[in-house]
């Protein structure tokens, strides 16, 4: 399986040759968009384009994917905050002691 | 790999600079973009969609959505990535209005014979890279793009796009854990045909 990972990630390098000028033709097609071709910005594509530039969505995304380092950063938090609090108390019990 | 990084910085830089320009109405500069992706987007088609003909119309609506929708990205991830996430999505719109292509048999064989040819490159150079097993890369391409739609587009997802388990199932609406299967499988078809050969 090793090797299959292997081949697969060179896979990722490959470029299918079309055989036929596609640059041309797209830069001819933009050079030429009908008022029909404007309707492909329909609402799927204008929602992948506002996820797209969403600070939310990304780091909604970043959060279910890395949701263990998220917890552990949580935990964390909690611990910092804990510990403040604590230093806070005993600070606050020694200045009514004196 | 000091030289890879580098280039990625390079190409990065460099995008930025175009997507900028074409912002600004700088034709040329959205040409230069189309002439620099026109090829990887219709790589990434064709594997999805399994049909020349349909891969070429999809790399053109990809572009037309890019040019009449540049003012509105704003690069909270790089235009390559963006112009992936895109196809993807194009593709998968393409699938689901048409499932023709789910028992079509495809020889890429018989492809290179009608002057498709399938190379290894150096992202945006033209010069093909020198890689020894390239055959056996090629051979497995050959089964991945006949594996079943469930197994070939999760693959395809994974291994070739980059996409995580959890974005792949949201794009294929299916749970996680069935993507994890079957991808699984198709790594394991693969793997089996090759070592039948």
């Amino acid at each position: 399986m090793n090797d299959l990972n292997k081949f697969l990630k060179v896979a990722k390098d490959i470029i299918v040759d079309p055989g036929s000028d596609i640059e041309n033709k797209i830069i001819n097609k933009i050079k030429n968009i009908s008022e029909e071709d404007k309707k492909i910005l329909d609402d799927d594509f204008k929602e992948f384009l506002r996820r797209s530039n969403s600070r939310l969505y990304f780091f909604n995304k970043k959060l279910k994917e890395n949701s263990g380092l998220m917890v552990l950063i949580g935990m964390l938090g909690i611990a910092a905050a804990g510990t403040f609090l604590f230093l806070e108390y005993r600070n606050y019990k020694k200045q009514k002691i004196v | 790999m000091i030289e890879g990084n580098d280039s990625e910085k390079n190409r990065v830089t460099s995008d930025e600079t175009l997507v900028a320009k074409s912002k600004n109405g700088d034709k040329a500069a959205f040409e230069e973009l189309v002439r620099k992706y026109s090829k990887y987007v219709y790589t990434t088609a064709f594997f999805m969609v399994r049909d020349t003909h349909e891969a070429e119309d999809i790399s053109q609506e990809v572009f037309v959505k890019v040019y009449l929708s540049i003012n509105g990205f704003r690069g909270l991830s790089s235009f390559k990535t963006w112009l992936r996430k895109l196809t993807v999505n194009t593709c998968i719109d393409k699938l689901r209005l048409r499932k023709k292509t789910a028992d079509k048999k495809v020889s890429l064989d018989s492809m290179i014979e009608d002057g498709t040819e399938i190379l290894l490159y150096e992202f945006n150079q033209n010069v093909e890279k020198f890689f020894q097993d390239k055959e056996t890369v090629k051979e497995i391409l050959k089964i991945m793009v006949n594996l079943d739609e469930s197994y070939r587009i999760p693959l395809i997802l994974r291994d070739l796009q980059d996409y995580s388990y959890i974005e792949i199932a949201e794009i294929l609406k299916k749970p996680v854990g069935t993507i994890k299967t079957n991808i699984h499988r198709a790594r394991k078809i693969i793997k089996d045909i090759l070592i039948d050969k």
